[in-house]
């Protein structure tokens, strides 16, 4: 029952925390140089019928607080008007369904193979820390963290889309297996990226704990390795992973912005981009919406999956 | 004409994704080649294959009327709806969907409309969906009615002809209808009004091919069944969208485009280095200047304007910024192309032009200049750049150093483009400033140069008026006479040159790459070719 009340509370901090999103992102129409009328008509001429049409559609002529509660309306039916510029007259939130599709299937994709090389390898290095395999694990996870995502990207796409020919050097595909081929360089980029912090983390966890006591025991209770690292290290270390893969799921979504200008992908990052380049604000409203409605959702996946891996947690939570 | 949505294009392109204009060339031979209508002159193009293109920007709309840009929309759209007719360079019209034209007065332009056309649906083409077409870029909310003439009414006027009533006469209506008018079935537009342009409702058209996807990555065509002239070579189209200028260099470089736009002229040695790429630099209308707000102190000072305007090194400029990858012009205010229709002959116009002032660089009479000003010691002054300009960070920065020794202190200031393109289309900027403008869609001299003077000029940011060049301004808007056209042009060239409120730079050309295959002209593609769907016609394998 505890358990069930701090996830509510957690819940409607994270609403509290979109209400205050919201009044940033609709303040963000006033913030604009010039008049909200000027923003919302982008590069079309300023006819007496246009000016007439915008000023109904986003109610003007009521006072901001009005213009506000009509705007979260819409905003709560995922109604965010329809985009000025980066594709005229369409509804933003199909130009935001398709293109965080996009980054959702490139982020997962990345995470997925994050958490096929990257957990293990931080695991090997924490096991076996000091051993020249830990110094070649921290020295390359170390390199790919350091790397700037663009410089990453170009390499990976001159190396194996240009010179060698193994991947397709532009665009999503169709089809299943056309999508599977074209995103996997951009996930493999994009992985090294996220995989370098998970490394270190999963390390650093792991470090703390192969020292403790009940390894130790297991060891002379004469357990395998595998089982010493699946059962007992693994599952005492998840948690600084899961939270940290929660926090990587965010930053792929967002940070991916130089992966898909330079794999030419349509994701949320190039869309953002784009909105913003053309001062699309119903769209950049848009986007900045869905984006903190996804943080506050993973977050709280997050904190359940951490319930779920670690009983002492829930102990915790019933402390509190 | 220009207007402020393809100043922006224009400048988005420049700024943010590294530098290029919208506009092509304006000097390249009218080429035979190109549509249906003029199917018997086409090299024997073999059938089947696909021919990619990539874009530099996704394209927000696909109704041209919407999102009037030639290299975007319009390099796409002139494949699947086509235009009344074709206007070369050279201001020759060739007819595509209209047989003929006539203009029995001033105000009145008559299409005939041929015959046997059906659109891709298989619906055929009537004078309606003319008339619809017309109105339809005309519309006042849509950006692309910038570009038309002012128009009364246009109206069927036969079950093939329409006939189109301007407010007043205008030279340049009939090439305005020609580069902005894409004829669409006005059936469907008209049953998908609140989204046509979007993906769920790509304009209907009568050319060679029909849009068979528009996703945010890329636009793929097909050829249109049944269709009514000649196709070209390719069975198919693709244009992926690949922002990023490296992605599409490698892009080429991998095989996976055959040909793009490049953004940054200072890459044009780049890109023309990848194996088996032919770059290309089509002239351009794009026109940079520098203008002074000539109402207020110190720019009032014609001394001031000329001492300046002699203290410039343009080559030098022209090297640092871009590459001296540009056309310098001098002696007036726009190229001689623009202006050599109504002077009768290129050569006429470089006549005429060669007696003006050309200011070229010459720092002893900079200072003679200065010294005679109000001014004789100098002044300090705000210049300010779009930061996200490339050469106009650059040129700033080095005009900085060459105002220096005329006592001038130059303090550049940074400012975003909607900044700067606010203030400037309603007049609010003052002092110096730097202007990058894609430009005229037709070689005439109401196509920009009246822009910049007179009490109508709407990009007359100098202000510069005076009762001679405002009713120069006029008759060259106006008056159907060539002659009286001409004199009022070089009135207009004569006061600028010598009253110096603008100080004309050069044009930057449009660069452009193909791997694989190449031009029917040296020159690539003009901005003509490629509004018309003529472009498709200029591409042949390399070998």
């Amino acid at each position: 029952m505890l358990i069930v009340v701090f996830l509510l509370r957690r819940l409607v901090g994270g609403l509290v925390l979109l209400l205050v999103l919201s009044m940033l992102v609709f303040g963000l129409l006033y913030l604009s140089p010039g008049s909200a009328i000027e923003t919302l008509m982008g590069s079309r001429p300023p006819t007496p019928a246009l000016v007439h049409a915008l000023t109904l559609e986003y109610h003007l002529n009521e006072p901001v607080v009005a213009q506000y509660w009509h705007w979260l309306a819409g905003a709560v039916h995922l109604d965010f008007g329809t985009s000025i510029s980066v594709q005229t007259d369409t509804p933003v939130s199909t130009l935001i369904w398709q293109h965080l599709g996009v980054s959702a299937e490139l982020a997962l994709y990345s995470l997925l193979i994050v958490a096929v090389v990257g957990v293990p390898l931080g695991m090997v290095s924490g096991m076996w820390r000091g051993t020249v395999a830990d110094r070649s694990v921290s020295l390359i996870s170390t390199a790919a963290v350091s790397a700037p995502a663009y410089v990453s990207s170009v390499l990976a796409l001159y190396l194996f889309g240009v010179t060698l020919s193994w991947f397709p050097v532009y665009g999503v595909g169709s089809g299943v297996a056309g999508r599977i081929g074209h995103l996997t360089l951009p996930a493999l980029t994009l992985a090294v990226l996220l995989g370098a912090i998970v490394v270190r983390q999963t390390r650093a966890a792991v470090i703390g704990i192969v020292h403790e006591d009940f390894v130790t025991f297991a060891r002379l209770r004469g357990l395998g390795t595998g089982r010493i690292l699946v059962r007992y290290t693994l599952r005492n270390a998840a948690v600084p992973v899961v939270t940290s893969a929660g926090l990587l799921l965010i930053i792929a979504l967002t940070a991916g912005l130089f992966v898909e200008q330079v794999f030419s992908l349509p994701g949320a990052g190039t869309l953002l981009l784009m909105a913003v380049t053309d001062k699309d604000i119903p769209t950049v409203q848009g986007l900045a919406m869905a984006l903190g409605l996804l943080v506050v959702v993973v977050n709280l996946l997050v904190d359940i999956a951490v319930l779920v891996i670690d009983p002492r947690s829930r102990f915790s939570t019933k402390v509190r | 004409m220009p207007d402020r949505n393809k100043a922006h294009r224009g400048a988005r392109r420049a700024g943010l994704a590294a530098s290029a204009s919208v506009v092509l060339g304006a000097l390249t031979l009218p080429l035979a080649l190109g549509s249906g209508a003029s199917a018997s002159t086409h090299p024997s193009a073999s059938s089947g294959g696909t021919f990619t293109w990539a874009l530099d920007d996704p394209q927000s709309s696909l109704d041209y009327a919407v999102d009037p840009e030639i290299q975007g929309a319009g390099i796409v759209m002139s494949l699947v709806t086509q235009p009344l007719e074709a206007l070369s360079s050279t201001n020759q019209y060739s007819p595509i969907l209209a047989t003929s034209e006539q203009q029995p007065n001033p105000t009145t332009l008559v299409y005939h409309i041929r015959s046997g056309v059906r659109f891709s649906n298989g619906a055929p083409l009537t004078a309606a969906d003319v008339v619809f077409s017309i109105e339809h870029a005309a519309t006042p909310s849509l950006a692309s009615a910038t570009q038309m003439p002012a128009i009364a009414a246009v109206t069927a006027s036969g079950p093939l002809t329409v006939t189109v009533k301007l407010k007043a006469p205008n030279p340049v209506a009939r090439a305005d209808i020609a580069m902005t008018v894409f004829v669409q079935d006005a059936a469907f537009a008209k049953a998908h009004k609140a989204t046509l342009g979007t993906p769920s409702a790509v304009p209907i058209g009568t050319g060679p091919f029909k849009v068979t996807s528009d996703t945010s990555s890329s636009i793929k065509l097909a050829r249109s069944p049944g269709y009514w002239g000649r196709y070209p070579r390719f069975s198919s189209l693709v244009f992926p969208v690949i922002t990023d200028d490296n992605a599409r260099q490698l892009a080429l470089r991998s095989g996976a485009i055959d040909g793009s736009q490049i953004v940054d002229l200072k890459n044009l040695g780049q890109w023309g280095s990848i194996p088996g790429v032919r770059a290309y630099l089509s002239p351009s209308n794009s026109l940079d200047l520098v203008g002074f707000d000539v109402a207020k102190p110190p720019f009032n000072d014609v001394h001031v304007r000329r001492a300046i305007a002699y203290a410039i090194e343009k080559q030098g400029l022209a090297r640092a910024a871009l590459d001296n990858n540009v056309s310098f012009v001098s002696g007036g205010l726009v190229p001689d192309y623009e202006v050599s229709d109504v002077a009768g002959s290129l050569g006429a116009a470089d006549k005429f032009i060669s007696t003006l002032p050309g200011y070229s660089y010459n720092l002893a009479k900079a200072e003679a200049q200065m010294k005679q000003s109000a001014y004789p010691h100098g002044f300090s002054t705000t210049v300010l750049y779009i930061d996200t300009i490339q050469w106009e960070t650059t040129f700033v920065l080095a005009l900085q150093q060459e105002l220096k020794p005329l006592g001038i202190t130059v303090t550049p200031k940074p400012v975003s483009f909607d900044a700067w393109f606010g203030d400037f289309f309603t007049h609010k900027l003052v002092g110096m400033n730097i202007l990058t403008l894609a430009n005229a869609l037709v070689n005439d001299p109401s196509g920009i140069l009246t822009y910049f003077v007179g009490p109508q000029g709407s990009y007359n940011f100098a202000q510069f008026m005076n009762p001679a060049v405002d009713n120069a301004s006029n008759v060259v808007n106006s008056d159907a006479s060539s002659a009286r056209r001409w004199a009022a042009t070089k009135v207009i060239l004569s006061e600028v040159a010598s009253q110096v409120p603008y100080l004309p730079l050069w044009t930057e050309p449009s660069p452009l790459v193909l791997k694989g295959y190449k031009f029917t002209s040296s020159n690539g593609l003009s901005l003509f070719d490629m509004s018309n769907g003529k472009w498709i016609y200029e591409i042949q394998p390399a070998s």
